[in-house]
């Protein structure tokens, strides 16, 4: 029997979303060369332009244009911390306080606390590297760790953005080229921020430029 | 007396890194949650690296119960 009606819907579909992919990657590349950007990972991991890694709840369609952190100088005090915690017990033992404890007392108590120095480190350097601030073709993403147990993941439109903006200052900040960024948005939440992340004016810039190709496309009716 | 504390200190030492081990645990499953949230090459050594630190926090409470 002959069919009556074969649709075309579900290959227009892949012929727009084609199309959509190919429009982005086009956009995404005249962006990144009129704020002077390439691919490329820069301040130790902080500063990424199109990495190739992936996010939770990343569609299909999207692809991260640019991932930052916080720059690695925001780790610094921690790092005190650490140096101060493991030579800690060598001080106080040199003092003469643990005169009368016995070795294996003292070998089981230094060997603890190296453990919780070592757990110290992992736990900051896991915040730092999984706290990330994400700019894809589509949207902003934040994800934030507090602590080993709470995560807060902040998404927001790029076609709701109002307002981008960044916030550099000090004598620090200005040596190393950081600061932070904030993003209001049209939402209930009103801003999305990066705190401390290296370039913040070149991630404005690319995050205006992305939003207003968007909203060009968007009267455009695409 | 000082006996009574060493066995006190002991205790102490074998009830903490019992909590600290599970603590551990807690640890690795907060690794891969973070690890899926960001998919990099590095996650595996930081996968690695905590169940090192499970496996050094066992090891330390099978030291404290055994060698104190």
């Amino acid at each position: 029997m002959p069919d009556l009606y074969t649709s075309n819907t579900q290959t227009e579909y892949q012929k727009d979303q084609k199309e959509s992919i190919a429009w982005w990657k086009e956009v995404v590349a005249d962006v990144l060369k009129n704020s002077g950007e390439y691919k490329r990972s820069a301040v130790m991991g902080a500063y990424n332009i199109l990495p190739d890694q992936k996010f939770v709840t990343q569609q299909e369609d999207e692809d991260i244009v640019v991932l930052l952190r916080a720059h690695p100088i925001t780790n610094i005090p921690w790092i005190l911390v650490a140096i101060l915690m493991l030579i800690l017990p060598g001080l106080l033992v040199s003092t003469g306080m643990f005169a009368a404890t016995p070795i294996k007392y003292l070998f089981i108590g230094r060997m603890t606390w190296y453990l919780m120095t070592l757990m110290f480190i992992m736990e900051k350097v896991l915040y730092w590297f999984y706290s990330v601030f994400i700019i894809t073709n589509e949207r902003i993403v934040d994800i934030d760790f507090y602590n080993l147990m709470f995560r807060i993941v902040t998404y927001a439109n790029l076609n709701h953005i109002e307002e981008p903006a960044s916030v550099t200052g000090g004598f620090i900040r200005s040596l190393f080229k950081y600061g932070d960024v904030w993003v209001t948005t049209a939402s209930e939440k009103p801003t999305v921020e990066a705190l401390g992340v290296p370039y913040p004016d070149k991630v404005v810039e690319i995050i205006s430029r992305l939003s207003e190709e968007l909203e060009k496309r968007r009267e455009q009716g695409k | 007396m000082t006996d009574i504390m060493f066995i006190f200190v002991k205790w102490m030492f074998v009830i903490g890194l019992v909590m600290y081990s599970a603590f551990a645990i807690v640890v690795i499953r907060q690794v891969i949650a973070m690890s899926e949230a960001v998919e990099c090459e590095v996650n595996i050594i930081f996968k690695v690296l905590s169940w090192v630190h499970l496996a050094m926090s066992i090891l330390l409470f099978v030291a404290a119960l055994t060698v104190l």
